[in-house]
């Protein structure tokens, strides 16, 4: 009993005080919190542009975009027409286009924000901000 | 502020059910399902409003906790609680007890530096259950969001159920801002579900086998890691911890009481995961074949009552979800498309899986494997029938895995790497409980109940 309770105690101190887990995620969002909120206004959402994403990096691409649809709520966020079904990052580097920017600007967003591969550095960056209309 | 006051309502609001219902239950079995039925019930109630087009907001919350604790005022004055009984408590060495609770305590900790200190970075959390928290802050469910119809966010999984989701919502709804808040609901459910484990077994075996697979539980390292994360995993552990202890209560004495509970608590399961659907189906074949022979007809009645009070539980969520889209996953579809009978092939490979969840021991110590030891030497305690009970509960939790195993079509490696240990997490009420029935006498076991 005593070897059980020490084993998940010390695995769970591990996780929370040692390799501060959640804190070091807590430290990489907010980077992608802040691409965000910048992109976005108080009414209007973002439309995300990958670039230079391979299927490598699908990941990186899900999490931005996952993150930030929970970040802007209930303002958009689009990768895709949104009749483009989006399981994961696959689905959302096939479909990462869009109509026009009057389509856009129908569809509640205000700016392109396209995020680019750092090769170098294998993460991604933000490459450009675009605002519509301006 | 409102947070605090938030978490006192919510207990105040559960005790009318709890007591109202469980009848002559000891204190801290009122206090297990007082900690895990408010919060369901407040959920609920929202629900159902949010559904008739009124979104959570402070006043109707505050008027519905004030409604049940009038409720709980009226019980209070005719409930008779159960005079606890002194099992065996001298028995239990000083150190022992102090081990106990520090791991307890450490859980609690655990749980409270995640729900309190840190923000939403479970991937689950933010892309699944605190989205849907927010949809659910924001718009009522009537007329239809259009979050709920929008492809591109087919990942978050539109229709699984959502009454994790607004039971954080109306936390948002109580401090009036969309933040971080939502997840300190575990710091009820946890300790409920604590509590349910340690009653359900001090009252058969006494308090030195309670408070040893309690403390077993409360620091399982699962538990701790996703119990404050924001995702549904604590609450559907937390009622169904607390529809085993209403079920064990309903076999001892019958009283219609524990079993309208039980299914409520079934209801709510269903509401938080699909998987709770399962594990609600699963209490209702326990129940049918719960009791001697000559009871088997009143089970069987039981049974079809549990199912009829889950059903209309489980009702607005059917009518609410027909035809919302499906997500690539979609198991229930696959399971009509008999796609089962061609997975035949995976069942090894998904018996290896379960098999290594169970002695990983970076999640669990030797928590299952004390389990299996305990079943093992002690299998004559099979005989009891209240052992017999949980075993194949607990049983037919982990074989329901298996379907949906075979018919997944995720990578069965990566699956497993994702998700053994919190389905484990969710039956490990059941398992910390089957370890106290079956408790070796030499050990400090006391039949407390006979």
């Amino acid at each position: 009993m005593i070897v059980s309770i020490g084993t998940c105690i010390g695995y769970d101190i591990d996780r929370l005080f040692i390799l501060k887990k959640p804190g070091r995620l807590a430290e990489t969002y907010p980077v992608v919190d802040g691409w965000m909120t910048y992109a976005a206004t108080p009414t209007r959402g973002v439309f995300l542009k990958f670039d230079g994403f391979n299927k490598a990096d699908a990941g990186y691409a899900q999490n931005i975009y996952f993150r930030g649809v929970f970040v802007l709520f209930p303002r958009p966020l689009l990768v895709s027409d949104p009749h483009a079904r989006i399981n994961n990052g696959y689905d959302l580097l096939k479909n990462n286009w869009y109509p026009s920017d009057p389509w856009l600007a129908e569809q509640g967003v205000g700016s392109v924000l396209t995020v680019q591969m750092d090769r170098d550095r294998n993460l991604p960056i933000t490459e450009a901000l675009r605002w519509l209309g301006r | 502020m409102w947070c605090a006051i938030d978490l006192c309502l919510l207990v105040v609001s559960g005790f009318a059910l709890a007591a109202g219902l469980a009848r002559r239950a000891s204190r801290l079995e009122i206090a297990a399902l007082t900690l895990c039925i408010g919060p369901g019930v407040i959920g609920f109630c929202l629900l159902l409003f949010s559904m008739l087009g009124l979104r959570p907001n402070r006043i109707e919350i505050l008027i519905l906790s004030a409604a049940l604790a009038a409720a709980g005022i009226a019980v209070w004055k005719t409930s008779r609680f159960e005079v606890e009984q002194n099992s065996g408590a001298a028995r239990i060495p000083s150190w022992w007890i102090v081990i106990c609770c520090c791991a307890i305590g450490y859980g609690f900790i655990s749980i409270a530096v995640d729900a309190l200190y840190y923000p939403i970075v479970e991937w689950d959390a933010f892309a699944i259950w605190q989205l849907k928290a927010q949809v659910l802050a924001i718009f009522p469910l009537h007329p239809l969001p259009s979050y709920f119809t929008d492809l591109a966010l087919s990942y978050s999984h539109l229709r699984y159920p959502l009454l994790a989701p607004m039971i954080s919502a109306q936390m948002h709804a109580m401090t009036g801002r969309i933040d971080d808040l939502g997840k300190t609901v575990s710091l009820l459910f946890y300790p409920g579900m604590c509590l349910a484990v340690f009653a359900a077994v001090r009252r058969v075996t006494g308090s030195f086998a309670a408070l040893t697979v309690t403390a077993l539980l409360a620091c399982a390292e699962p538990i701790c890691r996703y119990g404050s994360t924001g995702t549904a995993e604590l609450p559907l552990t937390a009622f169904y911890a607390c529809s085993l202890l209403c079920m064990l209560r309903w076999r001892e004495n019958r009283q219609i009481g524990y079993l309208v509970l039980t299914a409520i608590l079934s209801g709510w399961m269903a509401w938080t995961k699909n998987e709770g659907l399962a594990l609600a189906a699963i209490n209702a074949v326990v129940i049918a074949l719960s009791g001697p022979k000559e009871l088997r007809r009143q089970s069987l009645a039981a049974a079809a009552g549990f199912a009829a009070v889950v059903a209309i539980i489980y009702l607005p969520w059917i009518i609410f979800s027909w035809g919302l889209p499906r997500s690539d996953e979609d198991y229930a579809g696959r399971f009509a498309s008999l796609q089962l009978l061609h997975s035949f092939g995976r069942l090894g490979r998904i018996f290896l899986g379960i098999g290594q969840g169970l002695i990983d021991w970076e999640n669990w110590g030797i928590f299952w494997i004390i389990l299996v030891m305990l079943a093992i030497v002690e299998r004559r305690q099979f005989r009891n029938p209240r052992a017999a009970f949980i075993g194949t509960l607990l049983l037919l939790h982990l074989l329901a895995y298996i379907p949906a195993f075979m018919v997944t079509n995720w990578n069965l490696d990566e699956l497993f790497g994702v998700t053994i240990d919190r389905l484990l997490m969710h039956a490990a009420p059941a398992a910390a409980i089957l370890m106290g029935f079956l408790w070796p006498a030499w050990a400090g076991r006391t039949n407390a109940t006979g």
